[in-house]
């Protein structure tokens, strides 16, 4: 049986695709058969994260009305083993996610995968609400600024009242903190923030802080994600959230600013 | 019989436990029909009559002209006359009220309300008598809130509403931005309260909030209300309790308690 991940926000932009990508990527590279399905319909990006936007054939809405099968749908990632994404349709709506199509689909997913990561759309309405629904876990991805921990807490609260376990009084969504774009000198600066304030108002367990890095943007543009790339401090972060995912312990890094010399710190000029 | 019973409960439950089961359900059948009989409280459906007028024959003409409706779905149907809405000293005869009734195929069995007069007549005449709704529930009024109060063991999150409806509300965790916590009674927040607390939303001014630390969008006891911008800024991130003194709300630092019983004196304040 697979475990059914949710990557989800409330508020756009705060990267929960590129995060859902990378994990989902790391989980594969790690030996877990995984697949990433993109609940965000008419807005699909995952597909372009993943840089298989020009394999796509059939979607994930196309599967939920019967019109062409998961195998034909799946798509192969070319760089990880064990690794496919079910892509989102972009000319329909959200309406077109039907609850009963959804289950059918996680079931059917469910037989042959460790991992199915639901990658939410923003917002709380009909398509980020099926993206969380059969979820058994959900990893939320907030910023370090108000408007994001508010979402977050908000998303929080409906994981826990209008998911599939919240309902049948299973045992509760484990929830996951995700902080992304954390700029370690703003965050010191006072400008954003702290691991600490986001913790103390969102009440959950911290699986990994991502660096705000140059990196992501360069990753996403080209359809790589960040993950693969374990010369950068993003994903080098991502990496060490999935194997928290997964169990291990591993320590916190990227919350400290980096102890600069002297010299760099007066030729060092502005900020990296 | 004890055929028939078995084939039933081996329909029921295929399993081993049928034997075993029908012994105890064959033991409390015996027992029911030991007792000659047995008293049990119940909740019946049942119409009332709301009398408006003690002209009888207003009432009758009324029932006439209502019964006539093929629609009236109450004739035959056990019936309590209600006279709350009456003054006590000006109440139909209740004999002739009764034969009314009867007239229009309906039975009553009760009254409610009207003075002594009209429960000896209803006694007499074989009716029962109701206690008032007012006079029903006594306790109530004396003590509005005892013992019906909520303890929640999570953090209440933006969007969220906790309701105490009747009683105190306490909860181990704390009130985020946009969540909004409402009690009959008081309020206790032990963790930070960030979003919005009403207490005594009956009308108790003598419901109080507190909390570990104080960071309300919006404070209210029984409908007196400030908003986050109208309280000091010192009491912000500290131990609070707000209460109502002269339909003023107001906040005040919790003290701790200290050797000297300073935190007795706090109490009777």
């Amino acid at each position: 049986m697979a475990k059914i991940i949710v990557i989800t926000s409330g508020k756009g932009g705060v990267g929960k695709t590129t995060s859902c990508a990378s994990i989902g990527t790391g989980l594969a590279m790690l030996g877990h058969k995984t697949v990433l399905i993109d609940f965000d319909v008419g807005l699909r990006n995952l597909d372009l994260i993943m840089g298989c936007e020009r394999r796509v054939v059939y979607d994930f809405i196309n599967v939920i009305h019967g019109e062409a099968s998961l195998k034909q749908a799946l798509i192969r990632d070319k760089r990880v083993e064990n690794l496919f994404i079910l892509p989102a349709s972009q000319t329909r709506d959200k309406d077109a996610l039907t609850q009963e199509g959804v289950e059918r689909v996680l079931k059917e997913l469910s037989t042959d995968f460790d991992f199915i990561l639901c990658d939410s759309p923003a917002g709380i309405e009909h398509g980020a609400h099926m993206a969380m629904f059969y979820a058994d876990e959900a990893i939320v991805v907030t910023n370090p600024e108000v408007s994001s921990v508010r979402d977050s807490d908000r998303i929080l609260g409906l994981l826990n009242s209008k998911t599939q376990r919240a309902i049948e009084g299973q045992e509760p969504i484990k929830e996951h903190l995700l902080l992304a774009r954390y700029d370690v000198e703003r965050v010191e600066e006072g400008e954003m923030l702290t691991l600490e304030d986001v913790c103390e108002i969102l009440a959950i367990p911290v699986i990994g802080v991502v660096p705000e890095s140059e990196a992501v943007l360069k990753a996403s543009n080209q359809g790589v994600p960040v993950v693969h790339d374990q010369t950068t401090d993003a994903g080098q972060a991502y990496l060490d959230t999935v194997k928290r995912l997964l169990g291990e312990q591993v320590d916190l890094k990227f919350i400290h600013p980096e102890k600069r010399s002297f010299l760099s710190r007066v030729f060092g000029g502005g900020r990296r | 019989m004890e055929a028939a019973l078995h084939t039933k409960s081996a329909k029921q439950t295929p399993c081993i436990l049928g034997s075993d089961a029908m012994s105890t359900t064959q033991a409390a059948m015996m027992k029911v029909s030991q007792q000659a009989l047995r008293f049990k409280g119940t909740m019946l459906p049942v119409t009332v009559m709301e009398l408006f007028t003690a002209d009888l024959v207003a009432l009758e003409q009324h029932l006439a002209s209502k019964l006539q409706d093929p629609s009236a779905f109450f004739t035959r149907s056990p019936l309590v006359l209600n006279a709350e809405r009456l003054p006590p000293e000006l109440m139909p005869d209740l004999a002739a009220l009764v034969a009314c009734c009867q007239r229009h195929e309906l039975l009553p069995i009760a009254v409610r309300g009207g003075n002594h007069v009209w429960r000896e007549q209803a006694w007499s005449l074989g009716l029962g008598w109701i206690d008032t709704q007012d006079n029903a529930r006594p306790q109530n009024k004396a003590v509005p809130h005892a013992g019906a109060g909520l303890i929640v063991e999570r953090t209440i999150r933006s969007g969220q509403q906790v309701w105490s409806p009747k009683g105190d509300l306490v909860i181990l965790g704390s009130v985020n931005e946009g969540a909004e916590v409402l009690a009959a009674g008081s309020i206790h927040v032990y963790g930070t309260l960030r979003g919005r607390a009403l207490a005594g939303i009956h009308g108790d001014h003598k419901a109080r909030i507190f909390c570990m630390q104080m960071d309300a969008e919006l404070l209210a006891i029984a409908g007196n209300y400030k908003m986050a911008e109208d309280f000091a800024s010192p009491l912000r991130g500290k131990p609070v309790q707000t209460y109502l003194e002269a339909e003023r709300l107001l906040l005040a630092e919790l003290q701790l308690p200290t050797s000297n019983g300073g935190w007795r004196s706090w109490l009777q304040a």
